[in-house]
């Protein structure tokens, strides 16, 4: 290969890696779309309907298609954003067709089939600079809480939405920023090729992409910009030695290959010649020996929250819990009004209604299938009621989705754990303050101080309450390879990071020893201690009658006992629920079993 | 009158190839979670296999049409062997099958490139059924009566063999959780493959007709079924055979109309855009089903 055709080989291929970045920006949050090649169309057009003619420089050309590509997607978005995954990424390659299809009859500004001539006067600067500013922008974003809710998004919009964040919202955003992304590449596309028409922006500009992205790496923003590298050059490398169409064969056997042998790209196969690490830990430095500092000076009372995080004061770090503007309010802390949820023909919960005090240990109490999980469900707003009203601090949230729960101080565990693949341990609990922080996105791409202190504080606070739920694991492994009982501590540090007012756990104990569960017990009383109110669901007797002040029993979806939860577990109904009609003395046998007193 | 009863007779044969390969389009996508969007040049594949069977092997009309079917169902079980099957086992969701299926469908449509090259090829004029049915003023030509028997007996078939069969439970129950079936002492293997087999057979033979029809083959002209098929099965909605029906004869009818009387330049567009419009109205496609969530 000649000199000049690496040359514009490689133009080629900062051009892609732009594309391909644009594509990325959506999938980092979950979104498969390939919208962008739309928007892309969109920069290609502006800059050859505006360049040769208006003299307009070209900087202000470039800033107008990324405007442009951005406010195109942004609208989008409200459309396509209310598509399922499958559908949608459907919904986007359609677009594509219309876009094609616009293209090539609307002769009067496009050129119709032949094309249209563009200007070439974007070279090398304007390339390298575009492509330093993308890479800059994703690498800060990936930092931001924007960037960690939008990894908790793609692994799992229900969690997103249990810890305040808007799935939507965050998808809208990188949606918005990958059709502003594509604007800027459409019209440097246009500018390289001096030429477009409407193949240009067509199918294959998005499968490309697309591959370019999977071939690096689908899960870091490094991975778009190395795939569009290798898979731009590798043909004009393969045409060498192979003749017409077969060097595209080639290509397609790469792809199928990746796919399959390094489902992590190119840049998890870097990883095994000891890349350095690709996570974001770095930025969140430098803390570890400030926090081992903090560690020792609360050793003293190690279960105590940073509840109005008084310690972080002192160490001249921002208090984050001057955000939390938590609602005064009289009365339980929760409350349900003849709630009622049908799946099909069943009445998960049915009628039910309760109060849960404010600062109570509550625990729900019922035999398999009586409707508990169902019930934390329709409190956290994860499935909408079919009949009734719940009550959150003092509010009535009836129908609100679980992002404007969770905002209100309500926070959750999951009984299956939910953690997000990919994050680490610490990432995981910073995830979890995202709705108490306050920085925007632009201020993370513009590197601005106030968001580096935010994030410092957040990870401080994140290994503090990693001390405070007795996390022994570094906090760099992976959340989601920890072991079960270590796995359901890290969700409750999630938890508490939302300084939530209320805490719903769903079977805590579940793969702890009874060690474990009496130090769980330990923790959920000193949290208790500082205002939070906190719902239980447990089969572990014990530990609700050592631990509750209240309790509830459900049967069948609807309520059978409350009350101090000795006083339930002694009432003959409840334990006909879980033991069925038996002989007083069998029945006190199991009692005795179940609540583990070794035969005295 | 009679042009709009004669286009809609036309309409209905284009209509009927897009249902049969709109059928075998959904079936692999919703059993087996692939978008596969290789199934475009099975089609192309299933109408250059024919040619060559017809041309050079001088076989009958009707056998080179069963054996193009056959062989694509073959390549469709290598595609799956090659491509989908390493991916089954890790939960990759949609990208990683779709990605696949992008490479194998680069390398098809190259391959198909070098066998027929840039030309376009056609069966020989001998070998395409010709007779003309006069009803009523109207033209019926043989091959549209084909294809629209050809759809009915499809979907006829595949209604029962999913409703009806063990095997169709199977392939259902494949398509909700792999490995429950797996440990309910089903061969999630041959399902799978049986599947993929059935979905390239069902493009190929939409490919083969289509190739019959149009007597137009080149190496890319699955293409425009892939996409018109695609439409067709979001309208309907994914994984109703009722849909791929309803869808493939609207889509058909829509593109012959359009191409009537508004323009041929915007038939396409407004297939698109009925598409578009479709999904925004009812995401789901008009007889797709709801999931409810669990925590």
């Amino acid at each position: 290969m000649s000199l000049s055709a690496w040359e514009s080989n490689v133009q080629l291929a900062i051009v892609y890696a732009i594309f391909a970045l644009s594509l990325y920006a959506p999938l980092s949050a979950g979104v498969l779309s390939v919208a962008s090649v739309s928007s892309g169309a969109l920069g290609g057009f502006l800059l050859a309907v505006m360049m040769p003619a208006s003299g307009v420089a070209s900087i202000y050309t470039l800033l107008l298609a990324a405007l442009i590509g951005g406010a195109a997607a942004f609208i989008m978005s409200f459309v396509l954003l209310r598509l399922d995954s499958h559908y949608l990424a459907f919904a986007t390659i359609a677009l594509i067709l219309v876009t094609y299809v616009v293209v090539l009859n609307a002769s009067s500004v496009t050129g119709g089939a032949v094309g249209r001539v563009a200007a070439g006067t974007l070279g090398w600067a304007y390339l390298c600079v575009a492509l330093v500013v993308c890479c800059w922008t994703f690498a800060r974003i990936r930092l931001s809480r924007t960037g960690l809710a939008a990894t908790v998004v793609r692994a799992d919009p229900l969690v997103a939405s249990g810890i305040g964040i808007n799935p939507r919202h965050i998808q809208r955003a990188l949606f918005t920023v990958g059709g502003t992304v594509a604007g800027v590449a459409g019209a440097l596309l246009a500018s390289l090729l001096e030429y477009v028409d409407p193949t240009t922006f067509y199918t294959p500009l998005a499968f490309t992409s697309l591959a370019a992205v999977v071939l690096g790496g689908a899960y870091y923003w490094q991975g778009a910009v190395i795939g569009a590298f290798v898979f731009t050059l590798l043909p004009y490398l393969l045409q060498e030695y192979f003749s017409a169409n077969l060097d595209q064969v080639a290509d397609g056997v790469v792809i199928i290959a990746i796919v399959i042998f390094f489902p992590g790209g190119l840049i998890e196969m870097g990883k095994w010649i000891r890349l350095p690490e690709l996570g974001r830990l770095a930025a969140v430095g430098p803390g570890r020996p400030a926090a081992g500092q903090v560690l020792d000076t609360e050793k003293a009372q190690p279960t105590s929250l940073p509840a109005g995080t008084a310690g972080t004061v002192q160490r001249g770090r921002p208090d984050l819990a001057q955000y939390t503007a938590r609602k005064e309010h009289d009365g339980a802390a929760l409350e349900v009004r003849s709630l009622t949820k049908i799946f099909g023909g069943l009445r998960a919960v049915d009628g039910l209604s309760l109060a849960v005090p404010t600062g109570s240990i509550f625990g729900v109490l019922g035999p398999n299938g009586a409707g508990k999980t169902t019930f934390i469900n329709l409190l956290s707003g994860v499935l909408p009621p079919d009949e009734g009203a719940t009550i959150v601090l003092g509010q009535e949230t009836t129908g609100w989705p679980a992002y404007r729960v969770a905002r209100l101080g309500l926070a959750r565990t999951y009984q299956n754990i939910r953690l997000s693949q990919g994050l680490s341990v610490l990432e995981t609990i910073m995830s979890g303050s995202y709705s108490r922080q306050r920085s925007t996105m632009a201020a993370a791409v513009a590197a601005l101080p106030g968001e580096r202190r935010e994030r410092r504080a957040c990870a401080d606070e994140a290994r503090h309450l990693m001390e405070v739920v007795g996390m022994s694991a570094a906090e760099d492994r992976r959340a989601a390879t920890l072991a079960y009982g270590e796995q359901r501590r890290v969700e409750i540090a999630r938890a508490l990071a939302s300084h939530p007012a209320i805490l719903l756990l769903d079977e805590p104990t579940a793969g702890m020893n009874a060690q474990e569960s009496a130090q769980l017990g330990e923790l959920l009383r000193s949290l208790s201690g500082q205002g939070i109110t906190i719902v239980l669901i447990e089969h572990n007797i014990r530990l609700v009658s050592e631990f509750c002040t209240h309790a509830a029993v459900m049967h069948s979806g609807s309520l059978i006992a409350t009350g101090r939860p000795d006083d339930c577990l002694a009432q003959e109904e409840v334990q006909l629920a879980y033991f069925g009609r038996r002989s007083d003395a069998e029945r006190l046998e199991s009692l005795r079993i179940l609540r583990s007193d070794p035969g005295d | 009158m009679e042009l709009f009863f004669q286009q809609t007779i036309n309409g209905l044969g284009q209509g009927a190839i897009i249902v049969v390969f709109a059928i075998g389009f959904s079936f692999i996508f919703s059993n087996l979670g692939i978008l596969n969007v290789a199934q475009g040049t099975f089609a192309t594949w299933g109408a250059i296999v024919a040619y060559y069977l017809c041309v050079d092997a001088h076989l009958p009309i009707w056998l080179c049409a069963v054996v193009g079917a056959l062989a694509i169902g073959a390549l469709g079980v290598a595609v799956d062997i090659i491509c989908f099957a390493p991916l089954r086992h890790r939960s990759t969701g949609l990208f990683a099958p779709l990605i696949s299926s992008i490479g194998a469908w680069i390398v098809l449509l190259n391959v198909a490139q070098i066998v027929i090259g840039a030309n376009t090829n056609g069966f020989p004029s001998g070998a395409v059924p010709k007779l003309v049915i006069h009803v009523f003023g109207l033209y019926i030509t043989s091959m549209v009566a084909i294809d629209v028997a050809v759809a009915i007996v499809v979907a006829v078939v595949m209604g029962l063999l999913l409703n009806r069969t063990r095997f169709g439970a199977s392939v259902r129950a494949i398509g909700l959780d792999e490995r429950t079936i797996a440990i309910a002492g089903i061969n999630t293997r041959v399902v799978a493959l049986s599947t993929a087999f059935l979905a390239a057979a069902m493009s190929g033979l939409a490919g083969v007709l289509s190739g019959l029809t149009d007597n137009v083959i080149t190496y890319n002209f699955g293409e425009s079924l892939l996409i018109v098929g695609f439409a067709a099965v979001v309208v309907g909605g994914v994984g109703s055979l009722g849909g791929c029906v309803l869808g493939g004869f609207a889509f058909g009818l829509i593109q012959v109309y359009s191409e009537q009387y508004v323009s041929s330049a915007f038939s396409d567009a407004i297939t698109y855009s009925v598409l578009l419009l479709a999904l925004i109205v009812r995401p789901r496609g008009l007889f797709g089903r709801t999931l409810e969530a669990r925590a």
